[in-house]
């Protein structure tokens, strides 16, 4: 299959985010239709990449320049990469249609389109490249960009939260740095498959430890894996909604969830036979995830706070799926990748399209608004089912397939634990469901109205992609999820696949 | 497109048209729901001998499959059957209603789900429907009077949490066992303790669904809020039927719940408890919809005594009055509706007197209301027999306890009856209230309904073999011992030859010559108006003053039993708890941090802003902790 299509998910929202502003001197509304048009470009890319894996060839490789991997930068494009991608560019796609008209509310329309195409070339570049430095360039791009666009509003609150997100931001990509030049030190590669047969004969001494150790700081700060979590409930929350759905949606899991399992899994090779330690580990760290992000999300008043806790719960879900470390439990966490991409950024635009009508996110304050704005009412109620894990929603396939995988590994008390938690989500989910929309108080919210057609459609598509997804999880287990989780677990087979042997 | 399909589709689509189209959404459900019954009358007869499969996909070796045998024939017929009734009555009962777009919708999303239930020929499927039924709950429930969407909220939480139960008893079944067919050859014994673990589990799914204790306190808490077309849909017909069903497959067709007596035990004092409590708590309410739900839960523990009784006769009893539950209770809640609907209310002290105006509601009640007591020649008592021998055979067993479920369970019949007796005074008899007197009764979508489930109380009953021998005994796979002494139809005779012996002495004896006088009390002659109006409220209040249950009822009326509250104040204690105590101890812990971060560079110094060294610091422990947990191992 020909993988010339590879580094377009980089070379075109780099480009549209030179091209934006200097469009937008000439015609303001410009950004708009590039921006889109870029989106939905890049979402088609995605379905297109996603299908031309279908035919059975396992990675496609693209070469920069034609140098071999070991002094050129490879790009590589497998079935992990495919899902990732597409989560990426689909939620990218929905959040650019909300936008159009969201940001009636802010000025500097342009730079917001330029900044947004800037972390999508991050996060596409981190899915589709296949070596270390320049996974550490992209993630800097997706994050500087994401800074800025969590203080876009440029109130008191936003800036605060933007410079707080940005220096634990940078204490991440800074351990990050660290643990590419130990490994440079010890490798003399920073080709990820080269990389990995270096490390294939290279002990489990305490410094690969202290690299593993270091990498696992930057991306769980990325991830926002409890205790490194701090930021998130402020960053997510403050920035203008497509933004947060994009955030919240994908980029904690591209940047996180993706980087580190691709770099422990293929890079590294650890397993779970041969590094028990470091999937515990996994697991402590997921449950913890769990249990304090949950209990932190019951007791916010602030719409966004909300969700924005209960995606670091949700992370907690990917991680014990991950470190559960079998078939099914890595299955359920990278179908989890997907179900709460749709289901998050879909949450994210709702709270986007109630504060749009209202000027508020505060609980407290709103009620009633089913009447005015049933759409955006019941795709929030649907997608939170979705993020709960109720059928025949996606999220229902990713719980179940994680508890599978929990049970297979007797690990008894770690499926009780999603289980319950599961109900804990409902829980808090429900409540802003109930606040904001169904509770019947007297003090109804003056003028809201429905949102516009484009931010109603933005947010059916995700609803819709979500239903699609439970219901037609066959295929998207068998020719995607399942041929994903089987690149993880092939370890450091993925060289192999790079360097064509 | 085979049945199987269509009977998920055709619902869903009737359901969808409905609330699309802005007129004669009612009629689209109900031609929907009619063409699933038809549907539902050929799956019948077609599994009635052998069952019938039909194999959707593979799913990493687990068949995605619908299949329908005698059993779930016959429940897929009742779903269909008291939607289509159900719908009927709402036909006008809805119609001005709010929420009447959604519930027309919701109705038949939940009857597509209910089929799904009902054809899986797995647990895996099954659980897939099971769980869609969540948001029909939560639909159902929204629309309604102030209040209802915390109503639905507690409902959504309590069944969701008993339905991830389900989910994880069920992936432990699996994993251990295989993808257990929903009808596997031969019953598994319930020793193993996975094996137990996974039946408890399951279990409580299905009971939650019943709405036995003591997951029930949405149910009574629905009736506050919810309209009456809804509580006969949901908590009276569709969940009695998912619940018992699931119940039955679990205890019969899958486990063998004859191998372990704890287990049985287990169920038999959940049921006693269920009927004992409930009918406590339906005996002082004030509200028709509150005490009828009290009812469908207490109820229910029936259903669960005579399944856990493991002997023929007490489960197939406990079959049978599932489907007679759904008879009166439907019954029940759809006439009490249209008295609530002319009378505006449901508040007992505010009716009265209203069998001269709504006759035939009247009547309809009445024998609804003589079922589900348990009064012969009806329905409810001879399921409810078939459930006492059920009980008294475990004599045989020599399990002691029997003595104690028999009584417990006859005297939950005489509180049923006597708590109706109340219910009947007073909306029917008793003097009429002066706002009442333009009732009339309520046109014809809204009383047939009730009647066609009054008549067939009385089919049921006076014809119990029909049921037993069409329904029920084909769906279970061992030979059930004809009941007992008790001869239905003879029966019936000799009661109504008494009935009219009585009647001619009444008629020519002297009971007839009555002679009335004005109240007299105290010296002073007492008007017969609005004032002296005797209400059926206070009937059973010296009950409240009993010792020890009076607390209990105390506590119960106040949400002391009720598992929601219990798990939302946990919740809230640990909200506040790792927010007053643990934040402060951390913070606490991290300004000392902070301190030396601040004495440390004076760069860093410009930045601080309250927490911001907090977070740093937390990255740095968590980054400590990454190291001593991997490196120096």
């Amino acid at each position: 299959m020909d993988a010339r299509f590879v580094p377009l998910f980089v070379i075109i929202p780099l480009a549209s985010a030179f091209l934006i502003p200097l469009f937008a001197k000439l015609w303001q509304r410009s950004a708009d239709l590039i921006a889109n048009a870029v989106g939905a470009v890049l979402a088609g890319l995605s379905v297109y990449g996603a299908l031309s894996l279908f035919t059975g060839s396992q990675v496609l490789v693209y070469r920069l320049g034609g140098w071999h991997p070991s002094l050129g930068i490879t790009l590589a494009y497998d079935h992990l990469t495919a899902l990732v991608v597409l989560a990426v560019n689909i939620v990218g796609l929905c959040a650019l249609l909300f936008a159009v008209r969201y940001l009636d509310h802010y000025t500097g329309r342009w730079k917001f389109y330029a900044l947004f195409m800037l972390i999508l070339v991050g996060l596409n570049g981190v899915s589709v490249t296949g070596d270390m430095f320049n996974l550490f360039v992209f993630t800097e791009i997706a994050a500087v960009s994401s800074y800025a666009l969590v203080a876009f509003g440029t109130d008191f609150d936003e800036l605060e939260a933007g410079f707080k997100y940005m220096v634990i931001g940078e204490i991440g990509g800074a351990a990050i740095l660290l643990a590419i030049a130990l490994l440079y030190a010890k490798a003399s590669t920073l080709n990820m498959a080269v990389v990995s047969q270096v490390m294939a004969g290279f002990g489990r001494t305490p410094l690969f430890w202290l690299i593993v150790a270091m990498f696992l700081v930057g991306f769980a700060i990325k991830m926002a894996m409890v205790p490194f979590h701090a930021w998130l409930p402020d960053a997510h929350p403050s920035a203008p909604a497509p933004v947060s759905a994009l955030l919240s949606g994908v980029f904690i899991k591209v940047l996180g969830v993706y980087a580190m399992s691709r770099v422990m899994f293929n890079v590294f090779g650890l397993s779970r036979a041969n590094a028990a330690g470091f999937f515990n580990l996994l697991i402590g760290f997921g449950v913890l995830s769990i249990v304090a992000g949950g209990l932190l999300a019951y007791a916010q008043k602030d719409y966004k706070r909300l969700l924005a806790y209960s995606s670091i719960s949700q992370i907690g879900y990917i991680l014990i799926g991950l470190g559960i470390g079998n078939y099914w439990g890595i299955v359920g966490a990278l179908f989890h990748i997907l179900a709460h991409a749709l289901g998050k950024g879909l949450l994210f635009l709702t709270a986007g399209s109630v504060e749009h009508a209202t000027g508020t996110r505060d609980l407290d304050r709103l009620s009633g608004l089913e009447k005015r704005m049933p759409a955006t009412a019941w795709s929030y109620l649907l997608g939170s089912l979705s993020l709960a894990g109720v059928p025949p929603f996606a999220g229902f396939f990713s719980k179940f397939f994680i508890i599978v995988g929990a049970l297979s590994a007797d690990m008894y008390w770690l499926a009780i634990l999603a289980a319950l938690f599961s109900t804990v989500t409902l829980g808090y989910l429900v409540k802003v469901a109930n606040r904001a929309f169904f509770a019947r108080r007297d003090r109804e919210p003056t003028a809201a109205r429905e949102a516009p057609a484009v931010m109603v459609v933005a947010m059916l598509g995700l609803l819709v992609l979500t239903i699609v997804l439970g219901v037609g999880f066959k295929p998207v287990v068998d020719r995607l999820v399942g041929p994903a989780a089987n690149v993880l677990l092939q370890g450091l087979g993925y060289a192999q696949g790079i360097l064509g042997m | 497109m085979h049945t199987f399909v269509l009977m998920l589709l055709v619902p869903l689509a009737a359901g969808l048209l409905a609330y699309s189209v802005n007129r004669l959404r009612n009629e689209f459900s109900f031609i929907g729901a009619i063409v699933a019954l038809y549907y539902a009358v050929r799956v019948f007869i077609q599994s009635r001998h052998a069952e019938v499969s039909y194999e959707l996909a593979r799913v990493a070796g687990i068949p995605v499959a619908l299949r329908a045998d005698a059993m779930s024939g016959f429940i897929l017929l009742c779903v269909a059957g008291f939607a289509v009734l159900i719908l009927l009555f709402s036909l006008r009962y809805m119609r001005d209603r709010e929420g009447a777009r959604g519930f027309f919708f919701f109705v038949m999303l939940g009857l597509a789900c209910s089929n799904g239930v009902l054809l899986a020929a797995n647990l895996l499927v099954m659980l897939f429907f099971w769980g869609a039924l969540l948001v029909v709950l939560y639909g159902l429930l929204l629309p309604g009077r102030e209040g209802s969407e915390k109503v639905a909220a507690k409902a959504l939480v309590i069944v969701g949490l008993s339905d991830f139960a389900m989910m994880l008893g069920i992936v432990l079944v699996a994993v251990r066992y295989g993808w257990i067919d929903m009808v596997p050859s031969a019953p598994m014994p319930l020793q193993e303790p996975v094996a137990i673990a996974g039946y408890l589990l399951i279990a409580a799914g299905a009971l939650a669904k019943a709405g036995s204790m003591p997951l029930h306190s949405w149910i009574p808490a629905a009736a506050e809020t919810a309209p009456a077309s809804v509580m006969a849909y949901i908590p009276a017909s569709l969940d009695k039927l998912l619940g018992i069903y699931l119940l039955t497959r679990l205890s019969v067709n899958i486990f063998d719940i004859t191998s372990n007596l704890a287990i049985r035990n287990t169920l038999m004092v959940v049921g006693v408890v269920t009927i004992l409590g409930a009918v406590m708590m339906a005996l002082v309410q004030k509200r028709i919809m509150k005490l009828l739900s009290f009812h469908a839960v207490s109820q229910v523990g029936y259903m669960v005594l005579g399944i856990g009784t493991g002997i023929p006769v007490g489960i197939a009893g406990g079959l049978f009055h599932m489907l007679n539950h759904s008879v009166y209770k439907a019954g029940l809640f759809l006439s009490a509706g249209s008295v609530e609907m002319w009378g505006k209310t449901d508040e007992i002290d505010e009716l009265g007197g209203l069998a001269g105006r709504m006759p035939v509601t009247f009547l309809s009640f009445l024998i609804a209301a003589m079922a589900i007591a348990g009064v012969p020649p009806l329905n409810g008592f001879v399921s409810k027999w078939m459930v006492y021998q059920g009980v008294i055979e475990l004599a045989r067993e020599g399990n002691k306890l029997y003595p104690v479920f028999l009584v417990a369970a006859m005297l939950g019949s005489v509180l049923t009856l006597a708590s109706f007796l109340k219910l009947i005074h007073s909306m029917f008899l008793g003097q009429r209230p002066a706002a009442l007197a333009r009732t009339r009764e309520a046109g014809f979508a809204m009383w047939l309904p009730p009647v066609v489930l009054a008549a067939v109380c009385i089919i049921f009953g006076v014809f119990a073999q029909i049921p037993l021998q069409g329904f029920v005994y084909p769906s279970l796979p061992f030979f059930v011992e004809p009941i007992g002494t008790w001869q239905p139809v003879l029966a019936t005779l000799l009661m109504l030859a008494s009935l009219g012996i009585g009647l001619l002495v009444y008629l020519f004896g002297t009971a007839r010559r009555t002679t009335a006088v004005r109240t007299f009390v105290g010296g002073e002659m007492i008007a017969d108006d609005e004032e002296s109006r005797v209400t059926g409220t206070a009937f059973y209040t010296p009950v409240k003053h009993l010792p020890i249950l009076d607390e209990l009822l105390k506590y119960g009326e106040r949400g002391a039993f009720d598992i929601y509250n219990w798990l939302t104040g946990a919740l809230r204690a640990i909200g506040l708890i790792s927010r007053q105590v643990v934040d402060r101890v951390l913070t606490a812990l991290f300004e000392s941090a902070g301190a030396v971060v601040r004495l440390a560079g004076r760069g860093l110094s410009y930045i601080q802003n309250g927490s911001l060294p907090l977070y740093a610091a937390w990255v740095f422990i968590g980054a400590t902790m990454f190291l001593l947990l991997l490196a120096l191992r």
